[in-house]
């Protein structure tokens, strides 16, 4: 076993650090080290720091740096997001999808728990949201509609111009205060395909950093002008009262070096990684029983969803973990539990399917040798538990 | 201990706002960054180095604060875990118990998230303080009461560094409100004052990385008790479903490392630091003009000093035209000359408040280091006097 390879092919689940991130966040480290908020000379060395990233990171999603507030990651950018509802008057009624991730479902959850009506769009056996339906969803007091961009697990995208623009026509004949607005959980799409919030009527988003390279515990909320959330943390009133607590610019710094990185080979990356995945995708199918997940439906670049009849994921996993591929049986994010994908489940793939798919997700750091790799162990692997 | 940072953090005297990062322990948690930074709760290879990290840091910070390990939530920061407290007590509603008792000299993070909850229908009261820093015994005893749901008091003043009398409160509640939540603000204190938490019937403790030397972004909230919280962070369930989000390694080791070696060396420096604060207090005092706060209740770590006449930035910008840095109150509130809360409850008028400036301490600062900053302080004062 001393040649077990080291095939990380989870960068849904979390990225590694770009080395260009890694060397901001030891500089910043080092020079934007005091309190942003401290009025004196390395305080201001701080302020600096972070209003740099700020900008370049407004910069590359083209918005207005005012509306961009730090977070400590995408968890907290949702619980902020949605979770201002709780505080309207009732009633209040709020649409997601079927297929969010837990930060938005468990808000969801707990809304429903405070008495706010929450209403699920449902997916086609694709993956995709059901844009045509969402009219018939709406009520008077639907207050916000929230749909992720796209998928973690199966790297669907949905049709967010499309239900922006519905929206947007549907508002036109809605007094001000009755506006529906638009949020969406960009979390997985960040870094794997261009965000155009703008354009697809976007009013409110969620980013976080590790996702995209760059490094755990720091996260944006972008929210347009009007959009009227209520801070979730509150004390010292930083980020202009947005959230509290002493900003950590360093990370915030690494996070827009990781933001550059991504947008300065998101050409070269998208199409290296469609081309990867797909012949990874090829080279499995010589297997028996093998399926895809939602390969009908625009995907990111760098995700596949995926199995093999009869081979159930968590042991096809354990052993690939063995043989030195990481891959993952759906969400990291719920906490090391093995749980049933809500997403699989939300498209109606059949359970024979459901329990045996497993999610390879490829990034920065993937070569081509590591899929041919994985390809070859990934088959082996499962031609041996199908036994 | 000079640069690389560019800064001599012997002249460096703006510790409660923020202290630098240890080199040593961002050598040793640089690993969590890098080669492992992989997702804790991934259920691969690449989750268990970090998983492991967490846990061994959770160990680590429960045993400095004298609590079970499965009592540590990890947070962004402390302003996180002041909201997590008493946002999470008060979400649980107890009609008969819907009190809660703070005192005048809290940080931002614990006043305005009170401020929060009262308008959400919480009965917020404020204890006074006494012309020596500290909460007013004799107020807090005929406000003890049933009805009491929480009593949030901080350790260590943040401005004044007066220590507050914790065992005292403690008593008192055991006796007359026993069902009282005693949450205590410790990020002043924690690593830095050895205090029996557990012992004095604290209940929740807030704590943060940043002030002892560890990374921004990291923090924790302290259950000594089974207390029952609603999360305020809800999504893939980490840290027991209390906060949820992707834990930062990093950060949280770092916390860890930073703590341990923080609360070693201040011990072996006792004498040391009493001494230098001392040598302050005597040598500001050779000033007729100015008035430096004094206490019984005061630790060896800040110095509050006024001068009446002199707004607090003109001071600030004074000393660091000499090198000295130093602040104007609490950073996390600056930008705004509003005479500080805290300052105007142990007495000052607010013409003092506005011209008084913190020195805060850490291991950095030495007696050998002090000829140098009084040189310093002398020329400041100079130009000062003229004004």
């Amino acid at each position: 076993m001393a040649d077990t390879p080291c095939i990380y092919l989870d960068y849904n689940a979390t990225a590694p650090l770009w080395p260009e991130a890694a060397h901001t966040l030891s500089r910043a480290a080092a020079e934007a080290w005091a309190n942003p908020s401290s009025t004196h000379r390395p305080g201001q060395q701080a302020r600096a720091a972070l209003e740099e990233a700020r900008g370049a990171l407004a910069r590359w999603l083209s918005i207005e740096r005012a509306q961009l507030t730090f977070t400590s990651g995408g968890s907290e950018g949702n619980n902020t997001l949605l979770g201002w509802l709780a505080w309207e008057p009732r009633p209040v009624h709020l649409v997601i999808s079927a297929v969010e991730h837990p930060s938005v479902l468990r808000v969801a959850e707990w809304l429903e728990s405070r008495g706010v009506e929450v209403s699920r769009l449902p997916v086609n056996p694709q993956g995709q949201v059901m844009a045509d339906r969402l009219e018939e969803l709406l009520r008077p007091h639907t207050r916000l509609v929230s749909v992720m961009t796209a998928n973690s697990e199966t790297g669907v995208i949905q049709p967010l111009g499309a239900l922006g623009a519905l929206l947007a026509r549907l508002n036109q004949d809605r007094p001000p205060q009755q506006r529906v607005w638009f949020h969406t959980d960009a979390v997985q799409a960040a870094g794997r395909i261009p965000l155009d919030w703008k354009g697809w009527g976007v009013d409110a988003a969620t980013l976080t950093a590790h996702k995209m390279g760059g490094p755990k515990g720091i996260g944006l909320l972008w929210a347009a002008r009007e959009y009227p959330f209520h801070p979730l943390v509150r004390g010292g009133g930083q980020e202009r009262g947005r959230r509290s607590g002493t900003e950590p610019a360093y990370l915030a710094a690494a996070f827009a070096t990781a933001a550059e990185q991504t947008a300065r080979h998101q050409t070269e990356f998208t199409q290296r990684w469609r081309e990867w995945r797909d012949a990874l995708a090829r080279e499995l199918a010589q297997e028996p029983g093998f399926f895809l997940v939602g390969e009908l439906s625009e995907r990111l670049p760098n995700t596949l969803n995926g199995g093999f009849e009869g081979v159930p994921s968590d042991l096809l996993a354990i052993r690939l973990d063995l043989a030195g591929v990481a891959v993952s049986t759906g969400s990291a994010c719920q906490s090391g539990a093995a749980h049933a994908s809500h997403v699989l489940e939300a498209m109606g793939l059949p359970e024979a399917r459901r329990e045996a798919a497993i999610r390879i997700s490829l990034g920065h750091g993937t070569t081509w040798e590591h899929c041919q790799q994985a390809a070859e162990i990934i088959r082996r692997e499962a031609a041996f538990l199908r036994g | 201990m000079n640069p690389p940072h560019g800064m001599d953090f012997r002249l460096y005297l703006d510790n409660a706002a923020t202290t630098p990062l240890l080199p040593e322990v961002l050598a040793e948690s640089r690993r969590w960054l890098e080669t492992d930074g992989g997702n804790p709760s991934s259920l691969h290879a690449y989750g268990a180095p970090p998983r492991e990290a967490l846990g061994e840091a959770r160990r680590e910070i429960a045993r400095l604060a004298g609590a079970p390990p499965q009592g540590v939530v990890f947070t962004s920061g402390g302003t996180e875990s002041v909201n997590l407290a008493l946002r999470g007590v008060f979400a649980l509603p107890r009609p008969k118990a819907n009190r809660l008792l703070i005192s005048a000299l809290e940080h931002p993070a614990v006043a305005q998230t009170a401020a929060a909850l009262a308008r959400q229908g919480v009965q917020v009261e404020t204890l006074p303080a006494t012309p020596e820093g500290v909460v007013d015994l004799e107020a807090l005893a005929p406000r003890l009461g049933p009805d009491l749901r929480m009593v949030s008091v901080m350790a260590v003043n943040n401005e004044l560094g007066t220590r507050q009398p914790l065992e005292a409160i403690g008593r008192m509640l055991r006796n007359a409100a026993p069902k009282a939540v005693f949450h205590v603000d410790a990020v002043q204190a924690f690593a830095k004052v050895d205090i029996p938490w557990r012992e004095a019937g604290v209940g929740l403790l807030s704590v943060s990385a940043h002030k002892v030397h560890g990374a921004k972004g990291a923090g924790a909230l302290i259950r000594f008790q089974p207390i029952e919280l609603e999360p305020q962070l809800t999504g893939g369930g980490q840290e027991g479903g209390l906060r949820s989000g992707t834990e930062n390694p990093f950060a949280i080791a770092a916390f860890a490392a930073a703590a341990r070696r923080t609360q070693a060396v201040l011990a072996a420096q006792a004498d040391e630091r009493a001494q230098y604060h001392q040598r302050w207090l005597d040598f500001l005092e050779g000033f007729p003009r100015l008035q430096v706060f004094r206490s019984g209740a005061a630790l060896p770590y800040i110095v509050s000093v006024s001068l009446p006449g002199v707004p607090a930035e003109v001071i600030l910008h004074h000393l660091e035209q000499q090198g000295l840095i130093v602040s104007t109150g609490s950073a996390c509130s600056s930008a705004k000359p509003q005479p500080s809360p805290a300052l105007l409850a142990a007495g000052f008028t607010p013409q003092r408040a506005l011209s008084t400036v913190r020195l805060s301490f850490s291991l950095h600062n030495r007696l050998a280091d002090l000829d140098d900053c009084f040189q310093r302080w002398k020329l400041a004062m100079e130009k000062l006097v003229k004004l």
